[in-house]
């Protein structure tokens, strides 16, 4: 290891040593255990390593560790409590949207990023919102139809932003 | 088990729909879109999946794997790889544990494997090894592979422990070599039906090899304690895999424990059984170091070593009168298994031999099927083995035999779909329960309801399609040798925990299994803990979660013992307050008496532990009418599944919503199998091997409408009328969006994927074209 | 230099000075969507990398009456965020099909540009919109047109070398010792008489891109006849491509569909399609539909009537 990055984890701040060439998912899952941020393709496609980064959504497999000196890297740990969940996993949870579970964190994630980036919206723009993220259980459909509840749920809720701690 | 579904009464009533369907008596029993009890750790991503795990001193394995498909290892060197800093140790492939010979089979086949303090220097280390291959002349296709002369990968059967091995007799004079297994099966006189048909259609269809892309990487932690080997990984087939595992390695049955970990991850068959490069070579490692040893798949040696859906070849000739019926089939398949058996091929071939024989009624039939060795990559379990390979091919060629006959296709099926109790023309006894006919009549209603006042612009075509599917659920024998157990502990706090040999991989078992539990006996599903027994466990199961038996088998061990429980529990409680017990009702935890309301807490104190058994007599089969519309550009060849409609029959739906959710999951897969995904290889070696690469479907692929119509047909057998969904949903799927392209570009795409290009140049050649296409 | 080492110039000259002394062993990095994939695979080392992203005047996006500017490290999503591109909408549809919210969160125009690979959305939009490089070294600055950066292509960039197995094989006109500054988008004229659109096709949505064909055209001023067009491919040849010879048969010709297509059928003289994922041959025919689509999309947008 040969560059030494600072940055905030989850509200954390974690100074520790990574690569150029290291993916900010490997740093993440070996170097700082947390085993919440998933590996599924390692090329990009699947988005199970999906978090965020200054609250914009990233994959990790695809981010360079060292990127993230000095910035927040927010993972789905980051997102709701035990007692208190977020609305999206809410919804997700309503509406039955995991099956397995492994591509979830990935997809809240996603979701999160897309209402807090989002005014209206219908199912079609949901559907290209969550396209870099893959699920081989579901069919996507009941993810959709999460999603699409918090449609009506943030037009209620303007006043109290998505995804604050 | 023979017990009534409840809102039925003993003879069958189909239920129109979930509304006006009598309520279970608990509000969250069974019948009710209860909550899935792991959720909460899947949205917060707290779940440990088998990748996750870490163990205290584990080694991390890598395996050196052949870039070349065939060929024999003269020599391994693996001492400067056991030099390397970090290396604990490095096995030549002779040198592992089990029935590894000096043959390399396929690209991806182990040649060595090193075991190392982390990952990283395992890898490096593998560069270190040398080796020297003698190349032998590889085969790639089935059907060469299985003639005379073709190379040898295998002699025929050749005793590697896979299950259901059995004795053949091969009568094809051109089935010579490579030979995995082989079926051969006739009744009737189907050469004569065949020649006083009014018309014989004849034609071939081949289906693509394809992974399951579970996005949780295969991953094995494997330690040895004295004799025993522990190995932590997901398998839905525990019980077996222990024994193959044992059998392979050469210990006892008994030596091998298998356990999963905290959170299991999806499967779609692909996390059944053992790996041959997978499980032996960690254990192989962790008995030479005497340390736990973890393996985890890179994500391209899931295509390499992870096994595919086998690739078919079939050819069927059908002979039908003037006015429709079906008077004769003959069909013929060759399956490719790929470098190594694993006892699936023998499925591939039962499946597509019976599985028309419980649709259809065929008086004449004729079936031959092998499955091949090649020097591709091997191939496996994947939801619907063999059906949905099968399913493909006679529903398609059924949509060409109607329009020949000059007959809508729905029309020409229902003509001949075998009626409940009506004797299999196999001489197999009667279809129980099917509700195929209903699954066709909703089915149709909704599609046209959705699909009616669609226009279609000039640009674009637009057609429609119809297949049915069957399967059946559980290992499909139906001779009692399946069975499962549960066991059911209520403690005085009134919380229950249930130990069953389910293992929950996304399809929502525990969460079944909790209904079921709290239905039974009156206790809220979340106050019920479902655990997977231990294999030392004194209960006894069979096949574990495969073959669409959780929520039949499983779930009827758990309802035994739940009724079991609540008798015991009403019992006592009827002592404790001194009443009849037929005056004890218990509800959501709290116990109503003419006198008194209790919680069980206040009034159990000791606990209570029962035991519950189901036998799985039948192996009743489910059956499902898909609707699928497409609409096609004729600029580019691009299809887009624009409708769907899956009416299915479940027997009962335990929870509608989790039913909903396998029946979506399956029209994704069958999308792919229909439009996208294919593994391509060149000389063996896969070129997709990667998820950038490998086409999986996006939700854009997925129907712009979806509609799954839950059919309850009240199997006798199942619990509460329940039976199969995961594996029936899937076969339907892909024929009909084949059937709607098929009427959308006047042509038929025969070897699915239906890609862009595929269809492009099928509507310019429009090459067997030789019927006239009927107006519906 | 240290073994490896990940670096983040506060400014253009820095990295000018890092380039200059040790052009050989540094890497830079924008977004890193494109690179990641190659250092995982092994194609590039990445041991010594120059970060971008953080330099100010690569992250900022200017518009003056004369033109767009861009800066290379500039994000996709913060284009498709910026009201400033909103006079380019064929840069803004374009962008929004580029691979996923994910990657368009990191992914930048200049580390597009710098990897030439040519399934690319974003080059022959570029390309279309006439866009103009800046390209800077030590000894100065140059502009060039983004096509240029293909077309005479004779070298191996240190980013990306000919790969036969691997979609992207392109050579980039662009020496290791060079850094893209900005993208210059000159404002379009607006007479009425533009119209532009960008289609392709993948292999599956988020996927990689089969064909994809980008068209700006202006118009006579009666708006019956095609004065100029410029068509952009992507996905279908070696490396970001043009079809100058469907450009000139489209100049001067009515705004008939029937021209169009006759137009189109030259575009086999224009490219050697490669064999990615499909045939060549179904490369080219889709190449055909999507720029007769592309084509007549442009002329409507453009207030042309098609007959």
């Amino acid at each position: 290891m040969t560059v030494t990055v600072t940055f905030e984890l989850d509200g954390e701040s974690v100074t520790v040593e990574t690569r150029p060439d290291q993916p900010l998912r490997e740093l993440l899952r070996e170097s700082l255990d947390a085993k919440q941020v998933k590996s599924g393709c390692e090329s990009g496609r699947c988005g199970v390593c999906t978090v965020l980064l200054d609250d914009t959504v990233v994959k990790s497999c695809l981010t360079p560790a060292p990127k993230v000196d000095g910035r927040r890297v927010r993972t789905i740990a980051d997102i709701g409590t035990d007692e208190d969940l977020h609305p999206v996993q809410t919804k997700f949870v309503d509406n039955f949207a995991a099956q397995c579970g492994y591509c979830t964190p990935g997809f809240v994630l996603a979701t999160v990023d897309f209402l807090e980036n989002t005014d209206e919206f219908d199912r079609e723009d949901a559907k290209k919102a969550i396209k870099g993220n893959v699920c081989r259980c579901t069919g996507y459909e009941k993810i959709l139809d999460a999603i699409e509840t918090l449609d009506e749920e943030t037009d209620a809720d303007r006043d109290s932003p998505l995804g604050t701690e | 088990m023979t017990r009534e579904a409840p809102g039925t009464d003993s003879s069958r009533s189909i239920q129109a729909s979930r509304e006006t369907a009598e309520q279970p008596p608990s509000k969250r029993g069974v019948g009710t879109a209860t909550k899935r009890t792991d959720i909460a750790s899947k949205v917060r991503g707290t779940a440990i999946y088998g990748s996750d795990v870490s163990r205290p001193s584990t080694l991390h394995a890598a395996v050196l794997r052949a870039e070349t498909p065939h060929g024999t290892l003269r020599t391994v060197d693996t001492t400067a790889a056991t030099d390397c800093d970090g290396v604990v140790a490095a096995c030549s492939r002779s040198e592992l544990r089990g029935f590894f010979d000096d043959r390399i089979r396929h690209v991806g086949d182990v040649i060595a494997a090193v075991a190392a303090t982390d990952r990283e220097t395992a890898y490096r280390a593998l560069e270190e090894i040398e080796y020297d291959v003698i190349e032998h002349e590889p085969v790639f296709d089935a059907a060469t592979a299985v003639q005379a002369g073709a190379p040898i990968v295998h002699e025929n059967q050749p005793d590697l422990k896979q299950h259901r091995q059995h004795p053949i007799e091969v009568t094809n004079e051109e089935y010579v070599n490579n030979i995995d297994d082989y079926h051969a099966y006739q009744h009737g006189d189907v050469d004569e039906a065949l020649n006083t048909a009014d018309h014989v259609i004849e034609r071939s269809y081949t289906t693509p090899r394809v992974s399951h892309c579970n996005l949780d990487t295969h991953c094995c932690i494997a330690s040895w304690t004295d004799d025993q080997l522990h190995v932590e990984t997901t398998l839905g087939n525990i019980t077996q895999a222990q024994e193959e595992l044992g059998d392979f390695l050469e210990i006892d049955h008994d030596s091998v424990e298998i356990t999963v970990p905290p959170t299991p991850s999806s499967s779609f068959g692909g996390r059944s059984l053992p790996k041959f490069t997978f499980e032996p070579v960690a254990a192989s490692l962790s008995e030479r170091t005497g340390r736990p040893v973890r393996l985890e798949f890179p994500r391209d040696v899931e295509f390499l070593a992870g096994e595919t859906r086998h690739k078919t070849e079939w050819e069927l000739t059908m002979g039908v009168t003037d006015d429709g019926e079906i008077t004769a089939l003959q069909t013929s398949v060759i399956a490719d298994t790929g470098g190594y058996p694993n006892g699936v091929g023998h499925i591939v071939l039962s499946n597509g031999r019976d599985r028309p024989l419980d649709m259809y009624r065929i008086p004449n039939y004729e079936y031959e099927g092998v499955s091949v060795f090649t020097n591709n990559v091997p191939a496996g379990e994947y939801r619907g083995i063999g059906v949905t390979q099968g399913t493909f091919a006679l529903e398609s060629h059924i949509d060409e035999v109607a329009r020949t006959v000059g007959m809508d296709p729905l029309t020409f099926r229902s003509r001949n779909l075998l009626e409940e109790g009506e004797d299999r023309s196999n001489g197999r006894g009667p279809i129980d329960t099917s509700g195929v006919t209903e699954c066709l009549e909703r089915g149709q209603r909704t599609f046209e309801r959705i699909t009616d006042d669609r226009s279609s612009s000039s640009n674009e075509l637009v057609g429609r399609g119809v297949a049915l599917g069957t399967h059946t659920t559980g290992s499909g024998a139906g001779d009692g040798r399946d069975v499962s157990e549960a066991e059911l502990t209520m403690r005085t706090d009134g919380t229950v925990t249930a130990k069953t040999a389910g293992v929950e991989l996304g399809q929502g078992s525990d969460t079944v299994m909790s209904q079921i539990v709290a239905h039974e006996v009156g206790v809220p599903p979340e106050a019920v803990r479902v655990e997977r027994f231990p294999a030392s466990a004194a209960l006894d199961d069979s096949l574990g979660a495969v073959a669409s038996r959780s929520t039949y088998l499983i779930g009827g061990a758990v309802r035994d013992a739940g009724t079991q429980l609540s008798s015991t529990l009403v019992d006592r409680i009827s002592t404790a307050l001194d009443c009849s017990p037929a005056d004890v009702r218990i509800d959501d935890g709290t116990v109503h008496t003419d006198r008194s309301t209790v919680s069980i807490s206040d009034l159990l104190e000791e606990e209570i532990t029962v035991v519950g058994r189901a036998t799985a007599d039948d192996a009743p089969a489910s059956y499902g009418a898909h609707f699928a519309e497409v609409v096609v550009d004729p600029g580019t060849g691009h299809v887009d599944v624009r409708t769907f409609v899956a009416a299915q029959d479940v027997g009962f739906a335990i929870n509608p919503k989790m039913v909903e959710g396998q029946l979506e999951g399956a029209v994704l897969h069958g999308v792919e199998f229909a439009i996208c995904s294919e593994l391509r290889a060149d000389n063996g070696i896969p070129e997709n091997s990667s998820l950038a690469d490998y086409s999986v479907a996006s939700p854009v692929e997925m129907p712009n409408q979806l509609e799954c119509e839950i059919i309850e047909s009240a199997e006798r057998s199942g619990p509460y009328g329940a039976k199969g969904l995961g594996t029936p949903s899937l076969p339907p799927v892909a024929p009909a969006i084949g059937n709607a392209i098929r009427d959308a570009i006047g042509n038929r795409i025969t070897n699915p994927p239906a890609t862009a290009e595929r269809v492009f140049f099928a509507m310019a050649g429009r090459d067997f074209d030789e019927e006239v296409p009927v107006d519906e | 230099m240290s073994d490896q080492s990940y670096r983040f110039p506060d400014s253009i000259e820095e990295v000018k000075r890092i380039l200059d002394r040790h052009n050989d062993e540094v890497t830079i990095v924008s977004g890193g969507q494109t690179l990641l994939p190659l250092v995982r695979d092994g194609t590039v080392e990445l041991d010594h990398a120059v970060d971008i992203s953080r330099i100010p005047a690569l992250t900022r996006i200017e518009r003056t009456a004369e033109k767009t500017v861009i800066g290379s490290a500039v994000t996709y999503r913060d284009i498709l965020a910026s009201e400033k591109s909103d006079r380019h909408p064929m840069l803004l549809e374009a962008i929004d099909g580029i691979g996923d919210r994910q990657v368009r969160s990191l992914g930048t125009i200049g580390g597009a540009l710098a990897s030439g690979e040519p399934a690319l959305d974003i080059i022959p939009v570029l390309y279309c919109l006439d866009a103009t490089v800046v390209i800077g070294s030590s000894d100065g600055t140059r502009r060039v047109d983004v096509d240029a950066l293909y077309r005479n292509a004779t070298k191996e960039t240190e980013l990306r070398g000919p790969r036969e197995d691997y979609i992207g094989l392109a050579p980039v006109e662009i020496d290791a010792s060079e850094i893209i500054e900005a993208i210059e988008i000159p404002a379009i004229d607006d007479d009425g008489h533009h119209g532009e659109d960008y289609r392709k096709q993948t292999n599956v949505a988020g996927g990689w891109t089969i064909s994809g064909v980008g068209t700006s055209v202006s118009l006579s001023a009666t708006r019956d006849r095609i004065d100029s067009a410029r068509v952009g491919l992507a996905a279908v040849g070696q490396t970001g491509a043009s079809a100058p010879t469907v450009e000139t048969a489209l100049e001067g010709t009515p705004t008939t569909m029937q021209e169009i297509t006759k137009s189109v059928e030259q575009l086999g003289a224009d490219i050697e399609p490669t064999t990615t994922l499909v045939t060549s041959q179904y490369r080219l025919q889709v190449a055909k539909t999507l720029a007769s689509r592309s084509i007549a999309e442009a002329v409507t947008r453009a207030g042309g009537e098609l007959e």
